[in-house]
Order: C-alpha cells, then sequence, then structure tokens
C-alpha cells in the first residue's frame, strides 16, 4: 500500500515572501502475512509501515510581519486636560516571519497473534520542527511591545511508543490487558538568530525566571539556585566566604538559607543558577484492564510518568514569607533557634537574604503512578428483563482518580503547562478531584 | 493509469497555481502598519502625544508605585510606613535586581525614548511646513532628554538607543559611558530651547517649552558639577528669556501642587493628571498613598530640620504646614474623614504636599504633578555659584526663596561650606518629597561634600546600615540582562 499527497498553503498571516508553504507527505504499509512465502501459523496479522510527512503551522496572530501603529497612548492635554489619543509603531516587526514546519518520519509494525488474542503495535519516530514560531522577549529598553513573534527554533523529539494487548473469551468469562509505554527525547537545536538562551515561567512579582531553554538542552529546563542547608549559626554565616574571605551572603542570618556560588566567581548572583531538573519526563505509561463474568464486569485504567520534574509555584506563593500576608501551614515549621532540624527558613520581613529566590527547593520529582479509574458492573439477565419489556439493564459502580502514588507536595503531579517556556510549572491549577459515581444503565 | 496520472498532474498544477499575492495581501483595518502612517499633520501630532502619555504612567497607581515611590523610598526625607516587601526593600537598601517596580520606572522611560526617536526619525515625512516639523522634532529630542536625564540618575550604565529599533539587528545596544548619554541629554535640551516655543496656549498646554528645557538642562549641568554652564543658562531663565518667572507667595505656596492654580508663575514644567475627560474630580493617587494608606510618611528627621529655622516672627517654618502634618505641632487643616485616625499618632509626620487642600473624598482632584519650578531654578543657582567660590554673589538667589517662606535672609561673609550647609537646608525643605531630595544626595556625595552612608544614618533613615556605595543606583532590571545579550555584567549596578 502506497500513498502520496502534496499540498501548498498559502497564509495571508505572513510576509509577501513567505505566504507559501509546499508539505508533501508519504506513506507506505506492507502486509507481511498475505505474501506467499509468509506460513507462521500463530501470526494472524503482521504489517510494517512507514511514513514521513511536513505539516505546516501558521496559528499566530493576524498582521505580525508588519510594524504597525498602536493607539491607546493618552495623555490629557491642554488648558481643559481633555485626553488626546497618542499612536507610535510599537511591536518589532518581522517581516521574514515563515511557515512553521514539522517533519515526522515513522517506523513501525502491527502485530497480531494467537488469533488476535495478542496485539502488539511499535512505532519508532523522529520528529523535527523547524522555525517555530514563538514570542520572544524583547529588553525593556526597548520602549515599546514585550516580544517579538520570531521563526526562533529548531527542536527534534526522537521516541517510542508501544501498545502491548490481550484479550481473551472463555464461555461466560472474557478479560483483556491494554498496555502502552512512550519514552522521548527532545533536543533544541537552534535558537533564535544569535542562540542566546530563553528564560521564561516568571512565578510571581519580583520572582525572576525559572526556566533556560538552550542550544544543545531540552526545552524548559529548570535553571535555578542551588540551595545547600540552612545557616545554623552566625558562625556559619561567616564561614560562608568566597576566596577573598567576603561573606557571599553578607545579609544572612541563622535560619537563612545558604545558596552555592556555582560558578565559584566569588559574587553569588543571577549567573549561579544551574540547570537542576527537566518537566519532560522519561517515560509514561498506562494500564488497563478489564473483565467480565456473566452479568459482572469490572474495569481499571491506571497511568503514570516518570522521572519528571515539577517548580512548586503554589509552595513559592505560599511559603516565602517575606510579606504579612497568609501562608501555607508549612510556615509554621520555619526554622528558629528551638526549630532547627527543619528545612524551610526562618520567617523574616522582607527577606533579606533572598531565601524567596527561585531554587531547587521548589522543584520536585513529577513522577506518579495513578488510578485513573475503576468501574464495577452487573447486568441484570435479559430472561429477567424480557418480562418488563427493557432490552438491557446495568447498575454500577465507579470512581476516579480514586488514589495517587507520588513525592510531589502540591496539589497534584499532573501539570498542564502553559507555552512552550512555562513547561512543568505549578501555578496552582484548580487540583483534581475524586469523585465515585453510582449509575443505572437502561435500554428500552 | 496513465490517464490518472496526467489528470493528477494538471489538478496539482491548477492547486498550487491558483491562489493569487493580492488575495493574501490583507491591510489591517484597525492598526495602520507604519508605511501608512507619518502623512498627515494628525499622524504627527498623535505621535507627539504618545511621548507624553508615559508620564502619567496611565495606570494610575503607577504613577505611585513605578514612578514617585521609586524616586522618593530612598530619600532621608521619605519613611516607607507600609508592608510591601519590593518597596521595603528599597528603602532600605536591601534590594536586589529583580525588583519589578525599578523595571518599570525604566521601562517607562525607555517607552518616552521609543516614541521620541521615532518622532525624530518620521515626522519630516509629514506633509507640513518645515518650521513645524522642526519645532516638533525639538519637542521629541526635548522628551527624550527628559527621559534619558530620568534614566542616568536612576541607573549608572544604560543602553543609549539614537533612534527608534526596526529589526532584531538594532535592538541589542550595549550600555554606554555616562559621559556619552550626558553628551546626547545636553544636544538634545540644546536644540530644543533654541526651538521649541515660549509659550503653549489652549489645546497646547503641557507641551513642553524652553523653559521647560533649559530647566532641565541646567539641572543637568549641575548634576555633573558644571557650574560655569549651569551658571550661564539659569541666568538666562532667571533673567526673563524664556518667560516671566516669579516665586508665589508664602500664601499661595500650595499652588504649586494643590490643583488650584496649575502652571502658574513658579512652574516651568508639570505632567497632567486627569483621568477623565475633561478633568474632574476622580482620583488623586498621591493624596491616597500619603493620607488614606499612608504607605509614605514624612521622616523624623526632616519634621525636626524644618523646625531649626524659624521664620521672622519666630514661627515655624509656613513651608511645613503645607509640606506635612503632625500632631505634635498645632495643626489648622481640616482633618474632616481622617480626624479619628490612630494612625495620626505623635512621631508619625504625614506628607501634605501633592494633595489637595480639602480632605473630603469627595473633594479631591486630579492636580497635576510639577516636574520643575521657579525655586528650584534659583537653588540650583545659588549652588553654581557657591561652588564656583563666588559666595557672597550666591546669597541673593537663595534668599530669593527664603524670602518668600518669611525666612531672613543670609547675611554676607559665609564660607562656602556655611553657604552649602545653607543650600543643603533650603533644598531638603524647599523641594521634600518632590523627587529631589535623594538625587541630591547622590550628586553631593559624588561631589564630595559628605559621605552619604554616614549622612544617611545620622538622619536616621532606617536601613542606613545596609547602605554601600552600589545603592546609590538602581541596579539594570535582571529581566534585561535576559532579553539583551549585549549587556555587560561587571555594569548591572
Amino acid at each position: 500500500m502506497l500513498q502520496a499527497n502534496v499540498r501548498r498553503d498559502g497564509s495571508s498571516k505572513f510576509g509577501s515572501d513567505n505566504r507559501y508553504g509546499v508539505f508533501p507527505s508519504f506513506s507506505a504499509a506492507w502486509r507481511i502475512n498475505k505474501e506467499n512465502f509468509f506460513n507462521v501459523e500463530s501470526i494472524s496479522d503482521l504489517k510494517l509501515r512507514a511514513s514521513y510527512g511536513l505539516i505546516g503551522n501558521d496559528r499566530i496572530g493576524d498582521y505580525r510581519y508588519t510594524q504597525y501603529v498602536s493607539g491607546g497612548f493618552y495623555y490629557p492635554m491642554g488648558v481643559d486636560q481633555h485626553q488626546v489619543l497618542g499612536m507610535r509603531g510599537f511591536n518589532l516587526a518581522n517581516e521574514g516571519i515563515k511557515w512553521e514546519t514539522t517533519a515526522t518520519a515513522n517506523v513501525g509494525f502491527d502485530l497480531a497473534m494467537l488469533d488476535n488474542r495478542l496485539t502488539l503495535s511499535t512505532d519508532v519516530y523522529k520528529k523535527r520542527t523547524d522555525d517555530i514560531l514563538v514570542n520572544v522577549s524583547l529588553p525593556l529598553s526597548f520602549g515599546g511591545e514585550y516580544s517579538q513573534l520570531l521563526n526562533a527554533a529548531t527542536v527534534e523529539n526522537n521516541g517510542v511508543e508501544l501498545v502491548l494487548g490481550w484479550r481473551e473469551v472463555k464461555n461466560d468469562f472474557s478479560y483483556g490487558f491494554v498496555g502502552t509505554f512512550s519514552t522521548s527525547t527532545n533536543k533544541v537545536v537552534s535558537l533564535g538568530g544569535n542562540g542566546e538562551p530563553v528564560w521564561g515561567g516568571d512565578i510571581d512579582y519580583n520572582s525572576g525566571s525559572v526556566t533556560r531553554t538552550m542550544v544543545g538542552g531540552s526545552i524548559s529546563e529548570f535553571t535555578v539556585y542551588v540551595t545547600d542547608g540552612i545557616f545554623q549559626s552566625i558562625d556559619e554565616v561567616n564561614a560562608h566566604v568566597n576566596e577573598a574571605g567576603d561573606l557571599l551572603q553578607p545579609n544572612a542570618q541563622p535560619g537563612d538559607i545558604r545558596f552555592r556560588d556555582a560558578n565559584g566567581d566569588g559574587i553569588l548572583d543571577q549567573e549561579d543558577k544551574v540547570k537542576v531538573g527537566s518537566p519532560l519526563p522519561d517515560f509514561e505509561y498506562s494500564l488497563s484492564f478489564n473483565a467480565a463474568y456473566k452479568g459482572f464486569d469490572v474495569a481499571l485504567m491506571f497511568t503514570g510518568v516518570y522521572g519528571n520534574e515539577i517548580f512548586n509555584g503554589v509552595k513559592y506563593i505560599t511559603e516565602s514569607m517575606k510579606e504579612y500576608r497568609n501562608y501555607s501551614a508549612n510556615a509554621l515549621n520555619a526554622w528558629t533557634p528551638q526549630n532547627k532540624n527543619t528545612d524551610v527558613p526562618r520567617a523574616v520581613k522582607d527577606d533579606p537574604n533572598g531565601n524567596s529566590r527561585v531554587s531547587d527547593r521548589f522543584v520536585e520529582d513529577g513522577s506518579y503512578f495513578r488510578l485513573k479509574t475503576l468501574q464495577v458492573g452487573y447486568s441484570l439477565p435479559a430472561s429477567l428483563l424480557s418480562k418488563v419489556k427493557v432490552d438491557a439493564l446495568r447498575l454500577y459502580v465507579g470512581a476516579n482518580n480514586v488514589f495517587t502514588i507520588t513525592n510531589y507536595s502540591g496539589y497534584s503531579p499532573e501539570i498542564v503547562g502553559g507555552n512552550i517556556y512555562n513547561r512543568g510549572i505549578d501555578f496552582g491549577a484548580y487540583p483534581l478531584f475524586r469523585n465515585i459515581n453510582f449509575g443505572v444503565e437502561l435500554k428500552f | 493509469m496513465k490517464r490518472i496520472l496526467i489528470i493528477g498532474a494538471v489538478l496539482l498544477a491548477m492547486g498550487l497555481g491558483a491562489c493569487t499575492d493580492d488575495f493574501l495581501s490583507q491591510k489591517n483595518p484597525n492598526e495602520p502598519s507604519v508605511d501608512q502612517f507619518w502623512k498627515t499633520r494628525d499622524d504627527a501630532l498623535a505621535a507627539v502625544y504618545s511621548m507624553y502619555a508615559p508620564l502619567t504612567y496611565q495606570y494610575r497607581y503607577g504613577f505611585f508605585e513605578y514612578g514617585w515611590g521609586p524616586e522618593n523610598w530612598r530619600g532621608d526625607d521619605v519613611i516607607y510606613a507600609s508592608t510591601y516587601a519590593a518597596f521595603s526593600k528599597i528603602a532600605r537598601f536591601t534590594n536586589t535586581p529583580d525588583i519589578w517596580e525599578v523595571a518599570e520606572l525604566y521601562r517607562n522611560n525607555y517607552d518616552i525614548v521609543n516614541a521620541a526617536n521615532q518622532c525624530v526619525g518620521n515626522i519630516a515625512k509629514c506633509e507640513i511646513p518645515d518650521a513645524e516639523v522642526k519645532q516638533l522634532v525639538a519637542e521629541a529630542k526635548f522628551m527624550r532628554g527628559y527621559a534619558y536625564f530620568r534614566l542616568l540618575r536612576n541607573f549608572r550604565y544604560i543602553p543609549l538607543y539614537k533612534e527608534s529599533p526596526k529589526s532584531k539587528d538594532d535592538i541589542y545596544v550595549p550600555q554606554a559611558e555616562r559621559s556619552v548619554v550626558w553628551a546626547f541629554i545636553e544636544e538634545d535640551l540644546k536644540e530644543a530651547i533654541e526651538l521649541l516655543p515660549l509659550t503653549r496656549e489652549g489645546d497646547e498646554v503641557g507641551r513642553a517649552t524652553k523653559a521647560a528645557a533649559a530647566g532641565f538642562l541646567a539641572y543637568a549641568y549641575v548634576y555633573q558639577q558644571k557650574y560655569a554652564d549651569a551658571e550661564t543658562l539659569l541666568n538666562r531663565i532667571i533673567g526673563g528669556e524664556f518667560g516671566a518667572f516669579d516665586l508665589l507667595s508664602v500664601d499661595n505656596y500650595n499652588q504649586n501642587w494643590d490643583g488650584t492654580n496649575e502652571h502658574n508663575v513658579e512652574s516651568l514644567f508639570e505632567i497632567h493628571m486627569a483621568n477623565v475627560s475633561p478633568k474632574g474630580k476622580t482620583t488623586n493617587i498621591l493624596q491616597a498613598e500619603f493620607l488614606a494608606w499612608q504607605e509614605a510618611n514624612a521622616a523624623p528627621w526632616l519634621f525636626n530640620e524644618v523646625q531649626k529655622v524659624k521664620d521672622i516672627d519666630g514661627n515655624v517654618d509656613q513651608r511645613y504646614y503645607k509640606s506635612m502634618i503632625s500632631p505634635d505641632l498645632p495643626f489648622t487643616a481640616p482633618l474632616g474623614e481622617y480626624s479619628d485616625l490612630s494612625d495620626f499618632v505623635s512621631g508619625r509626620v504625614l506628607i501634605l504636599k501633592h494633595t489637595t487642600p480639602s480632605w473630603d473624598p469627595w473633594e479631591r482632584w486630579e492636580n497635576n504633578f510639577v516636574l520643575m519650578r521657579f525655586a528650584d531654578i534659583l537653588l540650583l543657582q545659588a549652588e553654581a555659584i557657591n561652588e564656583q567660590g563666588r559666595v557672597d554673589d550666591a546669597r541673593p538667589f537663595i534668599n530669593r526663596v527664603r524670602t518668600r517662606a518669611r525666612i531672613a535672609e543670609l547675611p554676607t561673609g559665609l564660607t562656602k561650606t556655611q553657604m552649602r550647609e545653607h543650600i543643603m537646608h533650603e533644598r531638603a525643605i524647599e523641594l521634600c518629597f518632590e523627587g529631589r531630595r535623594w538625587y541630591d544626595l547622590v550628586r553631593w556625595h559624588e561631589a564630595g561634600w559628605f559621605d552619604i552612608k554616614t549622612l544617611l544614618s545620622e538622619h536616621g533613615k532606617p536601613g542606613a546600615e545596609n547602605f554601600s556605595n552600589q545603592y546609590l543606583y538602581y541596579p539594570i532590571p535582571e529581566y534585561e540582562y535576559e532579553t539583551n545579550p549585549k549587556l555587560d555584567r561587571n555594569k548591572q549596578w
């Protein structure tokens, strides 16, 4: 089986030189078990698949390729101070923006064995997205819009996906499993014109950035200060010096957090932020199971991710203790001379030591394993129902989000990301709730 | 099969060629592109107005949070009396480069710079007479000079944009030496003095004049200790070349900021603050901050300093009553809604300057904020002359300010140092809470008059012990380092 496609798309969102993109795609499959030479009894289906294709993306605002004149700059002018409308160019034009293009190459096979009871499907893919359209932050000193739309990045993803299933029916009893597993790696190939890193993920007013995306790394890596325990005494504060003997944290007091001068330049500043984790998991998986016996049926589904980190923005907001406002109960465990065995720094107005600066204190393991759904049902026998002219009647009880095993301390480790530079930051989304439902299914 | 291929090829060719470019060339109906702009006088005026808009910060709390606050918290005339961490850090010299309010102060002035650069570069394209083009360009240069001046007194090393960036290639500008920026400011303001009109009438009231430009250039000269240049220019202002400026009487001293007599004889340049059109009685953000929420208080040091020099009748300097209020000195102001405020207690001094005469919440109005006034000009002149060693020649200028306040004239025969002391006292009292005090301390420290840290601790400034010389200026915002690779880490503070 062979298939080929070519499309040429035009978009008014780009300048006249870059309006059109050509996006071909090809796919091929080979049903091996239909070939004459194939005679393995137990294999009921075996298909090899391969595909390659380009797709384009123009999901951006209109007119972004040109500098336009913005209004909205009002000033009360004249002797009666009536509002006059000021106008000027505000954005930074980019005449050259063009289609973002994703090329995906995929190889895989589908296998069914033992009378279709065992199924296996695998895919290996390589996906490369060129000219990713993103808003890149501009210096404040530009004096206009905060960001410019650019074809700013090229990112590669390589991955493997597996789906393995088993299904069997024996008289009154049937059951099945489906397991999925996927893993991928992500690599930033290029960024912007000059390749300067892109910072993102500001948690709060005055928090500074949490993520950095750099060429050679993966997107949105958590890049923050590194903590090194809590100063237990003024001697420890005075011992935290650079080579010249100057205090690295001159405003620190016992109970404050010790930060590492990671680059060893003798000054504790923004240059000491280092990569401490990634919001991208090592792998994701799920397992579902269902079974039925006579009138009874049961279904479960587990999901999980492993190996990602989360920046706990909620903890950042609720434990900083720098202003007079409400904080979480953890603040009660703050360091005091009587409560030294804690990882919560002292409570101090204005936070002179910067305990609340973005640091690995707020970066947590985001792995989890969750029983997502569970349902048990019973269908009344048809013989009973026919007497009351009902075709089917099923009673069931089910639950969602039954339990979650995780080390993450926030509301839920399942984070819905913002833009690509804000991945894995927990801004305090509404937590998932566990619900339990009872139901009756009735068919006439 | 062959037929299918041919049909396929024809369809493909039609598909790829079908769209014409015209169909995809869309004009934005809401926001014209820049090549449709810069045609008419209206376009030129709209661009000019866009330079003024950042002065009010549009969002009026911004005027306090990003404007008045960051330019006054550090002075020994002001106490930060509330609990917000960012302000508290600024006021106590523990601020770090990530304070957003400081970034806004920075950005706000660059908004003016960008607007002004667009005017300078494009107004000549509009179909208006040459003389008018020149005047509008001069107005843009005034605003650009003013914005760079404000940047330079707040940040040590700043990027200097001489044109509005058009593409990614123009946008990363390295930090310039201070002397280079000062020279740029001087050039802009000189051209503005030359070409701006003497006065503004009707719809133009509020826009820059020769006097505004001259006032700021003179201030810039004094800032750089260019006393001779300052003296010459200040003489032209005081001599009336740019308009007949004078001091209000002490009874009308309040009219400098209470909104009852705006653009008066003492004012060289002011920000219009009306929130609605026409000007009404909706907002007075500083009144709310000073009297209702009391985020800012007058410092006890200033309260003592103002009582050191009595007026000719032996009474408290009249300017105290117009600037501050405290239960520790007899007061007559109608306290109205605030009369039973528990915060109005001994030891606490509230700021009255910039408020309206009535404390009734329905009687406050949107009073202008004066950026340059004649009393400042006179005191700058006294300083410029004294610093050149002609102490007695400086006398008449400081005496004029003292006399207006019913304070006795200074005698002849003072030493230069004694005169400095009087100038320091006079500027502290006359110009408190007007965004002058901190910058006076910085430039006097830099001129070697005193050590600022010692002075701050003698004056009881909370947090003086945290001060070190890096806090003379704000650090360039951290966000800027994340977005502009050409900035030098060693020039952040």
